[in-house]
């Protein structure tokens, strides 16, 4: 059984300007110790999935279609999502600092959310605080209980963050741009920490982000949105090596890399993602250079095996570019 | 810079206010009614009415508003009160606004150790509450109408500073202000020609917001009788008057306290309206 | 901490000397002395007057002697109430004043602050809806028609409670004065914690908090109301200004002897000793307060603690 399963999956937010559609029909399962990373650019529905698969929501979206933790389904479950965000699913959040509560010392935050789930008593609760601290690799341990948020760095920050989504134990971690706020090197530090974490806890991991370079260093399976919608999903390396979908091909071409020559302009896909209206056809037409009369027609999402794409002109497998 | 484009979008979204339209109407009937209701009353605000003294609100007696214990006419005297309260606070908001306006443009604008001086004297008379230092100057000079507008506008000034002095310290670093400087303009033609313009819109909404506050600190003189007083009605010692007989005619506080109440609620509703307008990050 | 107490007590001199020669100077320049009222006194008992409360030295002399007097502790005689010196009015106000400011402060903050959290956790429900038109109510509704309002309904009306009078020790005599001075400041505090509460209930903190499974209860009170009721320590200030404004109607109103009360009789009868006696034990007040706002303020908010950055 699927840790995580989310079946036709759409959320919507009522705005001034009228109702808007996030998601719009997404199928996700994620396997237990398995990593899956959704990648996109912003506003292509990635975080929106996940938060409403958590029900954490902003007050004026809304779910519909099923969601299911173990079996259990949560949509509209508001008792058996409160069970299950923690011990269950852990979320860490891009925002390191805004994730941390800022008068509560690092020790009371980690403790907390052992003693809420595990009724752990507050000694025990403190010893295992500092246990995971060592375990994301905080200089000090020690001394960091006793700190407060503004006091860290943000590096050690996303680690504590990162620590106090594990204190419960998740089975499944939710990580929504790890790494974008941080430096370069920390970057890599915390995907080596991901990397560590995921060996040694055997959780699932759901990655979400924009950044293709985290995902080659982690994930298993990579799931590409775009508007929305899943245009490609397969395993990473396959998808790596020969992307499919013209939206996939040209994220990777976007990609910086070491040999790259400094001077010349950066790579990037022409056009901007549409707006969240209602459209029959497939909505990377309008940037996309192989369109044809064809694509006026959402094409659906389609393969053989492990990997699928949503495209009628895909690119050939073996052809790369 | 403010376009027109910006001014006509506040416009339509203050408009859009149904609060805020609301209470602009009410304080337009109200002024009018102020200043010409009066008149269209057989009763002036000092004549006594012998026949009727303390009568409560009726359409026989003549007075639909009932008369206070010397049997003056209640709806000619609130709305005596009423213009008085409205002159005085819209007299002491301009004075305010002129040396709040000023005093913080210039420490906003100077910054270093001029501002520094300046605002720690804005916040040495904010250690005691406003209504003390009028009462000061109320004790010391004649009580006069026009010295009460002067004391309190001249006590009020210190948040408007304070909100100017601000936006002042925003707008010196924006390019207008520094191609000005790079022009040779002067510092005082830099104050007022760019600075006090472009602070136009926090200006109008604390302005509309203070009214309501000196209409309060002038009212609570009164009511003490340290403000306006007999013959001459205001709100707050009209409210006096009615609190010494409330036990029998509850009327004559009700009316003013009624008008008093709308006034500053109208106020509020407006300033709030006007900050949302021109301000919509505010929401 | 105790430095940083002992250095702002240290800064808030200057500001009180400053206004005790504001008080002082604006007193004496002024047109008209505590002698002119009513018949006007012959020419050469006014002088002996003058003369026996040091009116006719130069004002330098006069502000020493002001001052000397201060750091003694005496305030000098009133003009008005004749048996007493103002440190007299001010040591019989002053416990009258303290009991009925803080009651009313306190009580502002126990009602103010939960009506607040329940707006804000009832976001748009009838509950939120009355908590803000009251809110809205009781700013525009002024002390000074609080006051008698309460006073007809509870006092004439129902006769639950006496609209006057001060017996030492009675709680009775206290609960219109203090609900009086309360309301508005209710009032705000409430229309200020909805908002405060609101917006942190929005923050990233509170939506990863929720996301580590703490329960929603636990999320209010451990991670949103501390940060929320920052802004409610910083109205504090202003709150006791109101309070202490407000008590010179309210002590009026209801036959208080507080010192509000004898700065308005000393206000109406010219007494500059006194007027200037309550303004600067308002003005020290006021100070001290601040002082308590802004170290409870640095117990809310480890970023503002003195001496903690990173």
């Amino acid at each position: 059984m699927a840790l995580l399963e989310l079946e036709s999956l759409h959320v919507r937010f009522r705005t001034r300007e009228g109702e808007l559609e996030a998601v719009r029909g997404m199928d996700l399962a994620v396997e237990p110790g398995e990593c899956v990373a959704i990648v996109g650019e912003s506003g292509s529905g990635k975080s929106q999935t996940l938060l409403a698969a958590t029900g954490m929501l902003a007050a004026n979206g809304t779910a519909s279609g099923r969601v299911a933790f173990e079996g259990e389904s949560l949509l509209g479950q508001p008792a058996r999502l409160a069970r299950v965000r923690g011990p269950g699913i852990g979320y860490v959040f891009q925002d390191a600092l805004g994730s941390l509560t800022p008068h509560l010392t690092v020790g009371a935050q980690l403790a907390e959310a052992l003693a809420v789930h595990h009724g752990v008593s507050a000694a025990d609760a403190r010893t295992e605080a500092r246990r995971m601290l060592e375990r994301v690799q905080v200089p000090d341990p020690d001394a960091r209980l006793g700190q407060y948020p503004h006091e860290l760095s943000g590096g050690t920050r996303q680690r504590v963050a990162i620590a106090a989504a594990l204190m419960p134990q998740p089975r499944l971690l939710i990580a929504d741009e790890p790494t974008t706020a941080l430096d370069v090197t920390v970057q890599a530090q915390v995907v080596a920490l991901f990397r560590d974490l995921r060996a040694s806890l055997g959780m699932a991991l759901v990655l979400v982000t924009h950044d293709l370079g985290v995902v080659a260093g982690l994930a298993d399976r990579v799931i590409v949105m775009y508007a929305g919608r899943i245009v490609e999903e397969g395993p990473a390396v396959a998808l790596f090596a020969s992307p499919r979908h013209p939206y996939t091909a040209g994220l990777l071409a976007a990609l910086p890399r070491l040999d790259d020559d400094l001077a010349a302009p950066m790579r990037t896909i022409p056009g901007v993602p549409p707006g969240a209206g209602r459209d029959a056809g497939c909505a990377f037409r309008y940037r996309c250079g192989h369109a044809s009369g064809r694509c006026e027609v959402r094409p659906d999402l389609a393969g053989s095996g492990s990997s699928r794409v949503a495209c009628h002109h895909p690119r050939d497998p073996g052809g790369g570019s | 810079m403010a376009s027109a484009g910006l001014w006509s979008d506040a416009w339509a979204r203050l408009a859009a206010n149904r609060a805020a339209m609301t209470s602009a109407a009410l304080l337009v009937v109200l002024t009018l009614l102020a200043l010409l209701g009066p008149m269209s009353s057989p009763y002036a605000p000092d004549a006594i009415d012998w026949e009727h003294m303390a009568v409560p609100p009726s359409l026989e007696s003549g007075h639909w508003l009932g008369t206070d214990r010397l049997g003056r006419d209640l709806f000619v005297r609130t709305l005596h009160g009423a213009r008085l309260s409205l002159a005085v606070a819209l007299l002491a908001t301009l004075v305010s606004l002129l040396i709040g306006v000023t005093w913080g443009a210039v420490a906003g604008f100077a910054g270093g150790r001029t501002d520094a001086l300046m605002m720690r004297a804005v916040d040495v008379l904010y250690a005691l509450p406003q209504v003390f230092f009028v009462i000061i100057l109320t004790v010391l000079f004649d009580r006069s109408v026009f010295l009460l507008f002067v004391a309190i506008g001249a006590v009020g000034w210190l948040t408007m500073a304070r909100v100017v002095r601000g936006q002042a310290l925003a707008l010196r670093q924006r390019e207008f202000v520094e191609a000005a400087v790079a022009s040779g303009a002067g510092p005082v033609r830099i104050v007022f020609g760019h600075i006090i313009p472009n602070l136009m819109g926090p200006v109008i909404v604390y302005a509309t917001l203070m009214i309501p506050q000196m209409i309060l600190v002038e009212s609570f003189l009164s009511f003490l009788g340290i403000g306006i007083q007999e013959p001459l009605a205001s709100l707050g010692n009209l409210i006096a008057d009615g609190s010494a007989e409330m036990e029998t005619a509850p009327w004559i506080l009700l009316v003013p306290a009624s008008c008093l109440v709308l006034i500053v609620f109208s106020f509020n509703f407006l300033g709030d309206g006007l900050r949302d307008a021109l301000d919509p990050r505010e929401r | 901490m105790l430095g940083y107490v002992l250095r702002r007590l240290l800064g808030a001199i200057p500001t009180l000397a400053v206004i005790v020669v504001l008080a002082f100077l604006l007193t004496r320049l002024a047109p008209g002395g505590p002698f002119d009222e009513e018949q006007a006194l012959p020419p050469e008992i006014k002088a002996n007057l003058e003369r026996a409360y040091g009116l006719d030295q130069p004002l330098p002399v006069q502000l020493g002697r002001y001052v000397a007097g201060l750091l003694r502790g005496d305030f000098g005689p009133s003009f008005k109430f004749k048996d007493f010196t103002v440190t007299e009015l001010i040591a019989t106000g002053l416990p009258v004043s303290l009991k009925l400011g803080l009651a009313a402060v306190l009580l502002a903050m126990l009602v103010g602050i939960p009506l607040g959290v329940l707006a804000a956790a009832r976001h748009n429900s009838a509950v939120d809806h009355a908590v803000t038109g009251f809110a809205v109510l009781g700013i525009a509704v002024p002390v000074f028609v609080i006051a008698p309002l309460l006073a007809l309904v509870f006092g004439i009306h129902l006769g639950w409670l006496p609209v006057a009078g001060w017996t030492p020790g009675t709680v009775r005599d206290m609960v219109l004065p203090v609900v009086t001075l309360a309301l508005p400041v209710i009032a705000y505090i409430a229309r200020l914690t909805r908002g405060s509460v609101l917006e942190v209930l929005r923050s990233p903190f509170v939506r990863a908090a929720r996301a580590r499974g703490i329960p929603g209860r636990r999320v209010l009170t451990r991670h949103v109301l501390p940060a929320a009721l920052v802004p409610v320590v910083s109205y504090l200030g202003p709150a006791t200004a109101a309070v202490l404004t407000g008590s010179l109607v309210v002590e009026t109103i209801f036959g208080l002897p507080g010192l509000g009360r004898y700065l308005v009789q000393g206000a109406l009868n010219r007494d500059y000793t006194l007027v200037m006696g309550m303004v600067i034990v308002f003005a020290a007040l006021m100070i001290v307060l601040n002082l308590v706002v802004d170290v409870l303020y640095a117990w809310l908010d480890p970023r503002m603690r003195p001496g903690r950055r990173r």
